[in-house]
């Protein structure tokens, strides 16, 4: 096994990389700390508590209980008045499904550091792991009301919001992630979805504009093309669209089939089937009651 | 005027160790003030606040690629007369006079010490050690009234205002070096000037 001989400093950089690129190899983490680094901890210097604090998390993700008690025991005995170990215990509780404890814990951390901004998200998750998710939603939504430039967070409530089929606000939250970063062809492609799911010649208008983006874009975007031949097909035989934008629609789905068969072609693979974009063309939306 | 020989000892034992010291003490004072930093305490409401303008920000210059309806609906949030949040939230006049807040009296009064002391009793000291020769010739032409100032221990009547002594090539160093300490030390280090002398 290869594993064996790896170098502790290799070891070593190999998790700072994990670390900076935030994956989340809970496994191997827990796998490479017991066989490696757990015996040349002292080494670590500095570095030790940032790599504990990562093998505490993936010991949780891979219930190893043990592991994850004596990396916050290290934790605790160096840092005794943290709030960020706190949050980790915290953490813990949740994992060990002891909500209650895990929520007083945060309460804790909120009231005495208004702004941790961290605290309150974890909140939000140990709602959602109960299923809970309308608290996890009332939560988040009173987070975002103060910090309301988080990413991450207007990420998260979207994919809330679509577990909860509530397609506007949905699409208000990946809206706001649309405003950073409005050339990211993944949020232009989620937000056609969105609008397409909800339906009617409107939505059907801007799913097909936003699709069309994401392939602009992207034009190995798969599924923004297969988005784009869908509306623009379904947009072409509504009776609602004027005859300009049919044309339009029709040249626009030619141009997707165009674009996904040279994929296919390039790309040999049996998934694509020159049978299934003929097939897609056929769909029909039945009985458009927001039409 | 004709071209003076200085004695090369001057390089090794005037020039180079000014430069030395200049640097060394600028590092020293770097670390000096980390330590004596005080921790910056932010309130939720400045948090709430910035985040609004990045939003607020990010609105302005990537609204045209929202939906029109979305673009207006938010511009309502911020803006609306009865109920946008810039127009509705209220907030204290921040005190900008530095005299009555002791947060700012104290940081002014640190950035004050850990700048200017060090170089005043450096140089005190380099004027009172390296005194009575010239250091180092400044490649550009200086009128006679730099005379007095930049020659501080030669009283020649007919030399050169290019001339300087060492104390005014320890000041051309301690402001010289500020961007090497900006290469060596990252940015926001402790040499910044930005204080309100």
């Amino acid at each position: 096994m290869e594993k064996q001989s790896k170098h502790w400093e290799d070891v070593r950089d190999l998790f700072r990389n994990w670390r900076e690129e935030n994956c989340r190899q809970s496994e191997d983490v827990v796998d490479l700390w017991k066989e490696v680094l757990a015996n040349h901890f002292g080494k670590l210097g500095d570095e030790g508590w940032l790599v504990l604090e990562q093998v505490f998390i993936a010991a949780l993700d891979c219930h190893s209980m043990e592991i994850a008690n004596f990396c916050l025991s290290k934790l605790n005995q160096e840092f005794p008045d943290s709030m960020r170990v706190k949050r980790l215990k915290a953490m813990k509780y949740e994992a060990l499904e002891r909500y209650e404890d895990a929520l007083d814990i945060l309460d804790l951390i909120i009231k005495k550091d208004e702004t941790n901004a961290a605290s309150r998200k974890r909140k939000v998750t140990i709602y959602k792991s109960q299923g809970m998710i309308i608290e996890a939603v009332k939560e988040l939504t009173d987070y975002l009301r103060i910090f309301m430039a988080d990413q991450e967070a207007w990420m998260e409530l979207s994919d809330l919001y679509i577990s909860q089929q509530e397609w506007n606000k949905a699409a208000f939250c990946v809206e706001e992630l649309m405003l950073h970063s409005p050339f990211n062809h993944l949020y232009l492609q989620r937000y056609a979805e969105i609008k397409y799911t909800q339906g009617g010649y409107e939505n059907l208008e801007i799913a097909r504009s936003y699709y069309a983006q994401a392939a602009k874009l992207n034009p190995n975007n798969v599924r923004a093309l297969y988005g784009l031949l869908l509306t623009s097909v379904h947009m072409a035989s509504n009776s609602k669209c004027p005859s300009q934008k049919k044309k339009e629609s029709i040249k626009l789905s030619e141009w997707a089939t165009n674009q996904l068969s040279q994929l296919q072609s390039s790309n040999d693979s049996k998934l694509f089937s020159s049978q299934i974009l003929e097939g897609m063309g056929n769909l029909q939306i039945g009985n458009d009651s927001k039409n | 005027m004709a071209e003076l020989l200085l004695d090369s000892n001057i390089r090794f034992w005037v020039f180079l160790p000014i430069i030395m010291i200049t640097f060394l003490v600028g590092i020293l004072r770097h670390y000096f003030s980390l330590i004596i930093a005080s921790q910056k305490k932010v309130e939720l409401l400045q948090v709430q606040d910035s985040q609004a303008l990045v939003r607020s920000r990010l609105l302005r210059e990537n609204g045209k690629f929202l939906p029109r309806q979305a673009f207006l609906m938010r511009r309502h949030f911020f803006n609306s007369e009865d109920m946008g949040y810039f127009k509705t939230q209220k907030r204290a006049a921040p005190t900008t006079n530095p005299m009555t807040d002791p947060n700012a009296m104290t940081d002014m009064l640190k950035g004050n010490v850990t700048n200017v002391l060090p170089m005043i009793i450096i140089g005190g000291w380099i004027n009172w050690a390296f005194s009575g020769f010239v250091t180092t010739k400044v490649p550009f032409p200086l009128t006679l009234r730099f005379k007095p100032m930049l020659q501080r221990g030669v009283e020649l009547v007919s030399l050169d205002a290019s001339w300087v002594s060492s104390a005014s090539w320890y000041f051309l160093n301690v402001f010289g070096l500020r961007s090497i300490y900006s290469l060596v030390l990252g940015e926001n280090n402790g040499e910044n000037m930005n204080c309100k002398l």
